[in-house]
């Protein structure tokens, strides 16, 4: 096995999960594979931006999932 | 990725130094010296550069100590001082690169500790297009952190004299840190730790907008995480306490296992100390009757030539007739007094017989005095003969005797020799003093295993309060049409957080049982007991087990000097093959801690990792060896790889290191 940071990439891509969460979720992995080593990243307001972005996408079942 | 030059100045002895290695595919470099030369602070520079660091455990420290003091003696007042070390780097397809880091100091007053840090800079000029040339890196830390992360460093650049520390459990968050910087899934985690708290922010956002009864609800939330954060950092604080006890108790009781060695050695020390008098008495004894036989036979033995020639005067004697007859002449006057001979028959008065007797009595009248001494002689003449002739043989038997003593005591004195040197420095007070130690950090450590399970109660208790204060708050929200679209916000959030937390449970699980296989596979290539040990394991904990397939318990203290190593370098080779990476390794004293039989092994070990096909960039490894590890049978064992040998000496006079001779 090479790993590298495609594995989790692919990973998230290959999910098998909401559209929106994953789009979110490789958003945020972007984010934090661009600032890794970035102390204090302002990390809140941009988590909250994408969730904002991607939540409205997201419909919602009973049991919280879609 | 591979060193192709070191360039040091003004580094501690290294005033300027610079050393070529070769980029081929198994480049393999040794540096030999002495203690002192600067085999050490070669590693630290590489680590320095790198890393920031001089080694793992040494992230802080003062940045004076590493002026070369040659140099701060030769600098006048005022004089800038610069330390400098530089790498120059291949990164295969990426490039090349040229990395620098260095520190400016200012001589303050005359003496050499005179010096003030004016400042420090980290440099990174790359090349990844020819045609561009070499481009300075905007952000070096960021590109260096990625080209070689700092939580892989130390198990790259290492000095083998801390083998052993590799795999203790205090080691276990190096372990975790280094597996998951694989494919990225630290970052992972830190998008969940961060979705976490995001996702909290935005069930206080809830409440604050839900109306006065979701303010107050939003209040006590942020009490209760307050309450939960601080449970958190307690337990924290009391993990680490746990497993620095943890280690105490099992150097104590590695030390309790020295004692149960050291009252072993002093029971066999006793044995042979016994073993040793008795022979000795044996000697003693048998030396004594050496003497006494001396004593008694020495002067008969230093008269045996005298005797032969009074034994000789006797005979003669006897030929003259001047020695009287075997009876004494009173026995001959007795008998003739009584009328008898000496056959028993009676004498008749003047007959033949009578008359011969009375002519030998007045023959033998006149004898000398000498003839008489010489006849008395011959009765103690006859003892001292027979003691000189049974002498040989007493004398072999008492020598033997001596000998067979003497050597049980030699023999004796050789075990007893070496066990005392083993016991040197031990005493009563010590070992109770360890046995102490072990017996309070056993006492504590049971106390803090019992806070810890009390506080893990506590945030379990937080945890579902909070949970509930968060379900009030989702119902405050529902009615009120304003803070459903926030509410709608924060159940996404949840719902991301929660995938994602799944996937770096599923990834972090599939890399380390990944690295565990190759673990695996490279320490069992290197050792010879392929059927001893059960696959290496790296439990959740991120600790690294080996246990014997036999026995269902851990090992891992059990391994040898050279299975340890073995593992650790294993675990390099292991994380540059699951990485993708190929990292150079640059070992300090590497066989320093191991014995001469098994150097031999662990040396043919390293140059098997060297041949590893692990990528198409090959290995690149630097060793720092003392003369005495780098002997004729591991420079055998190396030879088939073809090292580049250099030389590091010491100049006393100039306090500088230089570079020898190439070999």
């Amino acid at each position: 096995m090479k790993a590298n940071a495609t594995i989790v990439a692919r990973g998230i891509a290959s999910a098998d999960c909401d559209p929106a969460i994953k789009k979110c979720l490789l958003a945020l992995f972007n984010f934090e594979l661009e600032n890794t080593n970035i102390k204090n990243p302002q990390y809140k307001e941009k988590y909250r931006d994408v969730i904002e972005l991607n939540a409205s996408n997201w419909i919602e079942d009973s049991s919280g999932k879609k | 990725m591979k060193i192709t030059r070191i360039h040091l100045e003004n580094f501690r002895q290294h005033r300027n130094l610079e050393i070529e290695l070769d980029n081929s595919r198994s480049s393999f470099t040794i540096l030999k010296g002495r203690n002192g030369a600067g085999k050490t602070n070669l590693l630290k520079a590489i680590t320095w550069v790198m890393t920031g660091k001089l080694a793992k455990d040494e992230s802080k420290f003062d940045l004076v100590s590493l002026v070369s003091i040659s140099a701060a003696k030769a600098a006048a007042k005022g004089e800038i001082i610069e330390v400098l070390v530089r790498l120059d780097i291949d990164l295969g397809s990426s490039g090349m690169a040229q990395i620098e880091r260095s520190a400016r100091f200012v001589k303050s007053g005359d003496g050499i500790q005179d010096l003030d840090v004016s400042g420090t800079n980290l440099s990174v000029m790359s090349l990844e297009d020819k045609s561009r040339g070499y481009q300075k890196e905007p952000n070096p830390d960021l590109w260096l952190e990625k080209i070689f992360p700092d939580r892989f460093s130390h198990y790259f650049l290492f000095d083998g004299e801390h083998l052993h520390k590799f795999f203790k459990d205090t080691e276990a968050a190096f372990v975790k840190k280094a597996v998951l910087e694989i494919a990225n899934i630290d970052q992972l985690e830190k998008l969940v730790e961060h979705l976490g708290i995001v996702n909290q922010n935005l069930v206080k956002e809830i409440g604050s907008i839900a109306g006065v009864k979701g303010e107050e609800l939003r209040k006590d939330y942020e009490f209760v995480e307050k309450k939960i954060e601080s449970i958190v950092e307690e337990l924290k604080q009391k993990e680490v306490s746990r497993v620095e006890l943890d280690e105490q108790l099992t150097q104590a009781r590695d030390k309790m296992g020295d004692i149960a060695a050291i009252q072993k050695d002093i029971a066999l020390r006793n044995q042979f100390e016994g073993i040793a008098q008795s022979a000795s008495n044996r000697g003693q004894e048998a030396r004594k009757e050496l003497n006494s036989w001396a004593f008694k036979v020495g002067p008969a033995l230093m008269l045996s030539a005298q005797i032969g020639a009074i034994e000789l005067e006797i005979e003669t004697a006897r030929t003259k007739k001047v020695l009287p007859p075997p009876y004494k002449p009173e026995a001959l006057e007795e008998l003739l007094s009584q009328a008898v001979c000496i056959c028993g028959r009676d004498l008749e008065p003047n007959s033949d017989s009578c008359k011969h007797v009375e002519s030998l009595l007045a023959k033998f009248a006149g004898l000398s005095e000498i003839g008489t001494l010489l006849s008395e002689l011959q009765q103690p003449l006859q003892y001292v003969k027979a003691r000189i002739d049974g002498s040989p043989e007493t004398l072999q038997s008492t020598q033997e005797r001596i000998k067979s003593a003497l050597s049980d005591e030699s023999k004796a004195m050789e075990q007893l020799s070496v066990i005392k040197q083993k016991l040197a420095g031990h005493d009563d007070a010590q070992i109770s003093f360890i046995a102490k130690k072990h017996d309070e950090a056993k006492k504590a450590l049971e106390s803090l295993i019992l806070q810890i399970g009390s506080l893990e109660r506590q945030l379990e208790d937080q945890r579902e309060r909070l949970a509930l204060i968060r379900k009030d708050i989702e119902n405050e929200a529902t009615s009120k049409e304003k803070s459903r679209e926030a509410l709608q916000r924060q159940r996404f959030a949840e719902a991301t957080l929660n995938t994602a937390r799944g996937m770096y449970e599923n990834f972090s699980d599939q890399v380390r049982e990944k690295v565990a296989e190759e673990l695996n596979e490279e320490f069992q290539s290197m050792i010879w007991k392929k059927n001893f040990f059960k696959p290496v394991q790296i439990d959740d904990d991120y600790r690294v087990l080996v246990s014997p397939k036999k026995f269902d318990v851990e090992w891992r203290n059990a391994l040898s000097a050279g299975e340890t190593a073995c593992l650790a370098f294993a675990f390099s080779l292991t994380l540059s093959n699951v990485a993708g990476f190929s990292y150079p390794m640059v070992v300090d004293s590497p066989l320093g801690r191991l014995d001469s039989e098994v150097k031999e092994f662990v040396s043919s070990v390293l140059a098997k990792a060297l041949e590893s096909e692990i990528d198409s960039e090959g290995k690149q490894i630097l060793l720092l060896m003392t003369d005495s590890e780098y002997d004729a049978d591991v420079a055998d064992a190396l030879a088939h790889m073809k090292p580049k040998v250099w030389e590091i000496v010491f100049d006393e006079e100039n306090a500088e290191s230089r570079l020898g001779a190439i070999k």
